[in-house]
């Protein structure tokens, strides 16, 4: 149409005149459309704040989501790059010169590339993306032997989630980062939301017992229930260098509780000074302001991070056990969360602190309301409401909730004896404050209160005898004390928890005496371990290790882990994987009397001797292949578990569950034991591409059975998960967009299906970032951004199974949808 | 039936098109470079060119094929070694150290102190172990340049290489 009306004119334009008519009408056609694709989006985002019911399919949802990123995509980036273009054209008549393609630039040959200026090959390698995919095919690990070496000769599966991920895929907190990772899954139960991870094993448990966190190796790991570990979440992103993900056994090298997995959050090593400042407001009154960044002077550099946010919360509706012939109730599902991370190096010593608090909302310590509704379905309380005694209503308030501190503190030195040998030495403070308490401040007390203070020594030799054996040796002691309280009650003089209590009013003041639910105890845990490989070929690597470790009332015991890498072509890389790990009974596990719920496995109950309880044992076999192409990576993984000596709670009226004198037949209390085994099985695929210049491509499926002998799938866990994220960046925009389908696992058998039954559900979230400055080249700019995110963008309805107790069958799980705006800067 | 299928995967896509030495390319690429950026006292502008390459073979190959076509300055022979391979470490001009071979690095910094020896590595903040150049995965400036310890070995270097680099410490 364009080249019609030029060739018609009364005079000749010339190429120049015509390249420019060309362009402006080409521009008002992208106008037009730019204005209707800003109308689609802010449709949508009104219909959302408004809270309009959208009475469509998922299928229509999904597709008006995804239209909705891709108009935004679109409208900011196709006027954008024609104001650029033109911008350019009228600056030069010359025709910009045209960057060659990634394919092209892997066509060259060295003779060409060496001709060029290093700026050229700098530029050239920005385009191969070098810095993106192969960067990541590259990557350093350090978890899976604590030493660096490449991610592909890594003793063990490793998922690795670099920086730029975190950036482009976006995330309030590290639970969004994480859920995006294979086989990954998150639950949590009435009264912790999402403590409970799960890694190719079962999700019955309220604590996180069988993953373990490390933040910079450093073990993230409390004594009274072994897995208080949701504080973590609101680590600062900004100070994260990288997360390495293992999947499988990870005892060897770091003890209890690498059970099925090892999570590693690495911060940045500070060299290069950097300062970052972002925040968020959106959906349920929710705010977000991150602060991270580093300095160095001299030889002393520092890291740190702070990261806050709150949300007003979600509607948390659901019936509690009991509720058969009541409505559901409400309750904002509030949280206030703080990550805050330090870290100062100087020469070869190392001091880092990182502290998580999480104060939520939750039903009872089991699934009960504290106060029940009526028939009828009862408003929703407002925050302050629940918190405020001054303006509730008992008919409305009186619930619970929970609060969660954990510090770590580490101080390290490395010594290097020689080239062939150096080693570091490690001190680690872990401490825990649990409160459970009434949101109404007119209690006094707690109902539950537990604490955990406890120091690991650990002396770890790195000896590298010959450039192809590599050898680890150390060894640790984990000292471990503690106790717990539940001041409504009081200890009666002269008799055991066990045989009398009395019940104590918080709302007199504070317990004085209150029943002490775990006795202070003060246990060390010894372990010793080595592991070593040596690459007798170039193809080949073979890996070997074990540790010896001793816990209080416990034989000793070992488990061992044999590798064997095969590396046949550099593109094409084969890993056969066996090893053990362990997870010791914890704390409450051994020793609880937490009345009238549940008793610890080694509490005397008359007619039954204390029992210890054995550690959990799983035996794992993992066979990995992965390739690497031109512009991909994907790897296909079998797992098979065989896990032994499970800790189990029982449930109420189990005849495992022991008869307490007062009870008669009821056989109401649970206790921990050793109880079962469990196998689970499965494959797992993982997948990254690079599509031009612009576009990645991530996805991953996991495909898990898990059988007792006698049931399959009942263990909480999805059978399958699918994982597919799509990132499109240019040099102003980045443009995130992923999903995560969980789906369903097997009926757990609850006794009451008051709630909706847990299905499967994708989880879409998106991230949109524009660089101001690069798009419009304002130097006043500099750094700055702007972001939207949303999650659960298809607002699917979420609910956990209630596993721990199986008297219900579901609890509500995540918030639906959400939308947060923000801005950030990076100095 | 899974591990046959999880090993059948890649051996077909072994079929396909495949660059991994890409980043190797690259960095063997910004090595060569480095020989035009970098002026050595003139005692080590005669003779060979001597690189040695630490814990990361894939960069030989292609550094060996620029060495057959390139001279530095026109006319000094790049020759690439294995390290390991080489008799007196303190005839190289390059040492590259792999972040794979970091513990090694302290002992190969004291051999190189004081002489005209560019020790290599990777990531941030290696100048801090003695490194002269460390090559950058991230960020904008692709290098960190310790122009301080380059200057006191007796190097200098161009300020085209400084621009495009973070000049640490």
């Amino acid at each position: 149409m364009v080249r019609e009306v030029v060739s018609h004119g009364c005079f000749d334009l010339s190429p120049r005149h015509k390249s420019r008519l060309r362009r402006r009408t080409d521009y008002r056609k992208e106008s037009i459309i730019f204005i209707y694709f800003l109308y689609a989006p802010m449709n949508l985002c009104l219909r959302i704040l408004k809270n309009t019911p959208v009475k469509k399919s998922r299928l229509m949802i999904l597709s008006q989501a995804l239209a909705v990123l891709v108009v935004c995509t679109l409208a900011i980036a196709v006027p954008s790059s024609l104001l650029a273009q033109s911008k350019d054209s009228t600056e030069s008549a010359t025709p910009p010169k045209k960057k060659p393609t990634r394919a092209e630039i892997l066509k060259m040959k060295i003779e060409d590339l060496i001709e060029l200026p290093l700026e050229e090959v700098l530029e050239l390698q920005e385009i191969m993306g070098v810095s993106s995919l192969e960067e990541l095919i590259n990557l350093i690990v350090t978890t899976a032997s604590k030493s660096a070496e490449k991610l592909q000769d890594a003793a063990g599966i490793v998922t690795v989630i670099t920086p730029k991920e975190i950036e482009a895929f976006g995330a309030i907190s590290l639970l969004e980062v994480l859920d995006r990772v294979v086989s990954l899954y998150f639950v949590g139960n009435a009264t912790f939301a999402q403590n409970m991870l799960s890694i190719r094993s079962s999700a019955q448990e309220a604590f996180n017992t069988q993953v373990l966190f490390l933040i910079d190796g450093r073990p993230f790991r409390e004594s009274v229930h072994g897995g208080f570990t949701s504080p973590i979440i609101p680590f600062p992103l900004s100070t994260i260098e990288r997360i390495e993900i293992v999947r499988g056994p990870g005892s060897v090298l770091y003890g209890t509780a690498a059970y099925t997995g090892v999570i590693n959050i690495i911060t940045k090593k500070t060299d290069l000074e950097f300062l970052k400042v972002s925040t968020r407001y959106g959906s349920f009154n929710t705010f977000q302001g991150e602060l991270g960044g580093g300095f160095k002077a001299g030889d002393l550099s520092v890291t740190g991070g702070v990261n806050y946010y709150d949300t007003g919360g979600w509607d948390f509706t659901a019936r509690g056990e009991g509720d058969n012939n009541r409505a559901a109730k409400t309750i904002p599902m509030f949280s206030r969360n703080i990550g805050a991370m330090l870290k100062a190096e100087y020469k070869k010593f190392t001091l880092s602190a990182y502290y998580g608090s999480i104060y939520q909302a939750s039903m009872n310590a089991t699934p009960t309301w504290a106060i029940t509704t009526a028939t009828s379905a009862a408003p929703r309380p407002t925050m302050a409401q629940l918190t405020n005694s001054a303006i509730s209503t008992p008919a409305l308030t009186l619930e619970r909730a929970n609060l969660i501190n954990r510090l770590i503190v580490d101080a390290g030195y490395m010594h290097e004896f020689s080239s062939l040998w150096s080693a570091s030495l490690n001190v680690t403070y872990n401490s825990l404050l649990f409160r459970f308490f009434r949101t109404d401040d007119m209690y006094k007390d707690d109902d539950v209160r537990r604490l955990s203070n406890d120091v690991l020594v650990e002396l770890t030799n790195y000896i590298r005898p010959t450039d192809n054996v590599n050898i680890i040796i150390g060894g640790l002691t984990n000292t471990q004390t503690g106790q717990a309280f539940q001041p409504t009650f009081s200890p009666v003089a002269g008799r055991t928890a066990l045989e009398a209590v009395v019940p104590f009013n918080i709302l007199t003041g504070a317990n004085p005496n209150p029943l002490q639910t775990i006795a202070p105890y003060n246990q060390t845990w010894f372990t010793g371990y080595f592991q070593a490989d040596w690459k007798p070929l170039d193809w080949l690597k073979v890996i070997a290790g074990g540790q010896l470790n001793k816990v209080t009332d416990v034989p000793l015991d070992f488990v061992p882990r044999l590798g064997l890498l095969l590396n046949p072509l550099d593109e094409l890389r084969f890993k056969v994987l066996y090893g053990q790990a362990f997870r010791s009974a914890t704390a409450f596990e051994r020793q609880t009397i937490s009345m009238p719920n549940i008793l610890g496995g080694n509490v005397s109950i008359p007619g039954r001797a204390a029992a210890s309880l054995d550690p959990e044992k799983i035996t794992t076999f993992e066979v990995q292949t992965s390739f690497t192409g031109a512009a991909f990576d994907v790897s296909l993984t079998y797992f098979r578990s065989e896990q032994a000596n499970l800790i189990r709670r029982t449930v109420a009226g189990d005849m495992l569950s022991p008869r307490l004198p007062w009870e008669g037949t009821l056989r109401s209390v649970p206790i921990y034991v050793n109880l079962d085994r469990l196998t689970s099985y499965g494959l797992e695929f993982e997948g990254k591409a690079q599509i031009g210049e612009n576009f990645t491509v991530f996805a991953s499926a996991t495909y898990q059975k898990n059988t007792d002998g006698t049931n399959e799938d009942i263990f909480g866990m999805p059978i399958v998960m699918a994982k597919v994220g799509l990132l499109y960046k240019n040099s102003f925009l980045n443009v995130g967009v992923f999903n995560s389908y969980f789906g369903a696992g097997g009926d757990i058998r609850a006794a009451n299906k008051l709630n909706p039954e847990p299905t499967g559900y994708n989880y879409l979230s998106a991230n949109i970032t524009l660089d101001l400055k690069k798009m419009f080249g304002w130097d006043f700019t500099d750094g700055l951004a702007l972001n939207v995110y949303g999650t659960n963008l298809l607002d699917a309805a979420i609910y956990y199974p209630e596993y721990v107790r199986r008297v219900i069958n579901s609890i509500p799980g995540r918030p639906g949808r959400a939308l947060y705006g923000g801005i950030e800067v990076k100095l | 039936m899974c591990v046959a299928a999880s090993s059948a995967l890649p051996l077909l896509m072994a079929q396909a098109q495949s660059a991994s030495g890409g980043a190797a390319t690259f960095q063997a690429l910004f090595i060569f470079n480095f020989t035009k950026y970098i002026t050595y006292p003139p005692s080590r502008q005669n003779g060979d060119f001597i690189i040695g390459i630490l814990g990361k073979p894939d960069l030989i190959p292609p550094l060996e094929k620029t060495a057959a076509i390139k001279k530095v300055n026109g006319v000094q022979t790049i020759k690439v070694y294995n390290y390991e391979d080489i008799p007196n470490p303190t005839d190289c001009h390059i040492i590259f150290v792999s972040s794979t071979h970091n513990k090694r690095l302290p002992r190969i910094v004291e051999m190189a102190r004081n002489k005209p020896i560019l020790v290599v590595t990777e990531g941030q903040g290696m100048y801090s172990s003695g490194s002269g150049i460390s090559i950058l995965s991230s960020g904008d400036k692709k290098f960190e340049v310790n122009r301080a310890y380059l200057e006191a070995n007796g190097m200098k270097v161009s300020s085209e290489l400084l621009k495009l680099a973070a000049i640490v410490p």
